[in-house]
């Protein structure tokens, strides 16, 4: 196989990218200067030599702990519990929470062969015992990561002391009322609240 | 390129790109069918909420000729049994009756396939919280009934008398039926009781039946693997039932 078609193979198994797009992205490559192509070369190795998962929480970063993990000023407290470590950076970009993060890697989901056994659960359940008093729970609102926090609920709510959450469901800010889909709207009117 | 709108309930959901969705149907007039649907995922789409596995819906769609994905140009929602999410016992019933579908449905429109995955999805939202076991083995029994596969639970596989509901029988899952004690040493002695609830689970396809046991979960996963799926593996059968049956 020649040295283009390995490269055009490798970025069409990138979720989202085809063949078509790994030409273009291939050729773009061979057009740029060699000190570009090889600066991404560096910056994949790099990645993949630094970057591992929290041993806390499960977040991918460079550091173990990971910055949120060992930032002293972030409220040990509260856990907020999300499906993937790509999750993280939308609520932090939110500026809303200042507790810890737990990544489960992925939802529930029988049709793939994905129990709770397959989810990093039994480390969240360590983490509780030390004095968390939140749990907020913040997957994917699918009907796979409501499954996922109603599996969680139910193992939690046992716990004393300890208040379980889920994000808030419905409309989207800016969005329009006339082009949401009826679940949404459906969601929306049974977590209304009082003004 | 035919454009059909049928009714379809949604049986898995997979992420294309960052605002697509791919789907399989399983459509009432063209049986199952994987269909792209474009802008799915983006926040202002009408169908951001509503492609979501068990969902019904009536959907528009742009059918190529011999192609094996096809283009979901629209979608009215029909019911979103969202609340099969609310426990794992529910989910994972639903999870089977879909894989179940999504491995085994005939290639084309099967009338009877539709209704009994509409029924089975239907039954687990309705059903309250101590009838799920009882409910998702009922209707996974009925959905294999239809797919063609049924346990032989009325007379003996090897001498053929009728075994009735005052005696203990044995079922073989290999041979895919009772035996009568006179006839076999081996597989699950059942108690008269056990037996008639299997009955009542299997063919009578009742879902108020009390007296469901971990064991009666055991034989349908066991049925399932040895007689409908054979090399196939269906995943979600694991997460079935309660975690001893």
């Amino acid at each position: 196989m020649s040295a283009i078609e390995s490269l055009v193979r490798e970025f069409s198994r990138l979720p989202g990218i085809g063949r078509k797009t790994a030409q273009r992205l291939t050729f773009f490559l061979l057009k740029s200067t060699p000190e570009d192509g090889r600066r991404l070369a560096r910056a994949i190795e790099r990645v993949i030599a630094e970057v591992v998962a929290c041993p806390e929480c499960g977040n991918l970063s460079a550091d173990s702990p990971c910055e949120l993990c060992r930032d002293p000023r972030r409220d040990p407290s509260r856990i907020c519990v999300v499906e993937e470590a790509s999750d993280i950076p939308a609520i932090e970009g939110s500026g809303q929470f200042r507790g810890r993060y737990h990544v489960l890697g992925g939802h529930l989901s029988p049709l793939d062969g994905i129990g709770p056994d397959e989810l990093n659960i039994a480390s969240l359940f360590g983490r509780l015992e030390n004095g968390v008093t939140e749990l907020i729970i913040a997957t994917n609102p699918s009907v796979e990561g409501e499954a996922t926090a109603s599996y969680l609920f139910r193992l939690a709510a046992p716990t004393e002391g300890l208040r379980v959450t889920r994000l808030a469901r419905g409309l989207p800010v800016g969005g329009d009322l006339e082009y949401a889909d009826g679940v949404t709207i459906a969601e929306a009117f049974s977590g209304r609240r009082e003004m | 390129m035919p454009i059909v709108t049928t009714s379809c309930l949604v049986l898995q959901t997979y992420r294309f790109g960052d605002t697509s969705k791919i789907l399989r149907l399983l459509t009432f007039d063209h049986g199952p069918l994987s269909a792209l649907a474009r802008g799915a995922l983006r926040p202002k789409s009408r169908m951001s909420g509503v492609l979501e596995p068990f969902v019904e819906g009536k959907a528009t769609l742009y059918l190529k000729p011999n192609r094996d994905l096809h283009t979901l140009s629209g979608f009215d929602l029909v019911r979103s049994r969202q609340s099969l999410g609310s426990d794992m016992e529910r989910f994972a019933g639903a999870s089977v009756l879909a894989e179940l579908v999504l491995r085994l449905a005939p290639a084309e429109r099967d009338e009877r396939v539709f209704s009994a995955l509409r029924r089975g999805l239907d039954d687990l939202v309705q059903a309250p919280p101590r009838t799920v076991t009882a409910v998702s083995v009922a209707r996974i029994w009925e959905l294999v009934r239809v797919l063609g596969f049924e346990p032989a639970l009325n007379r003996c596989l090897s001498c053929g008398r009728e075994v009735d509901d005052s005696e203990r029988a044995r079922f073989d899952t290999r041979e895919g039926g009772v035996l009568c004690t006179d006839c076999s040493a081996s597989g699950d002695l059942l108690e008269p009781a056990e037996l008639a609830v299997f009955r009542k689970l299997a063919v009578d396809g009742d879902i108020a039946v009390p007296g469901i046991s971990a064991r009666h979960v055991r034989l349908l996963k066991e049925f399932i693997r040895i007689h409908v799926a054979e090399d196939l593996q269906i995943r979600s059968l694991e997460f079935l039932g309660p975690a001893d049956a």
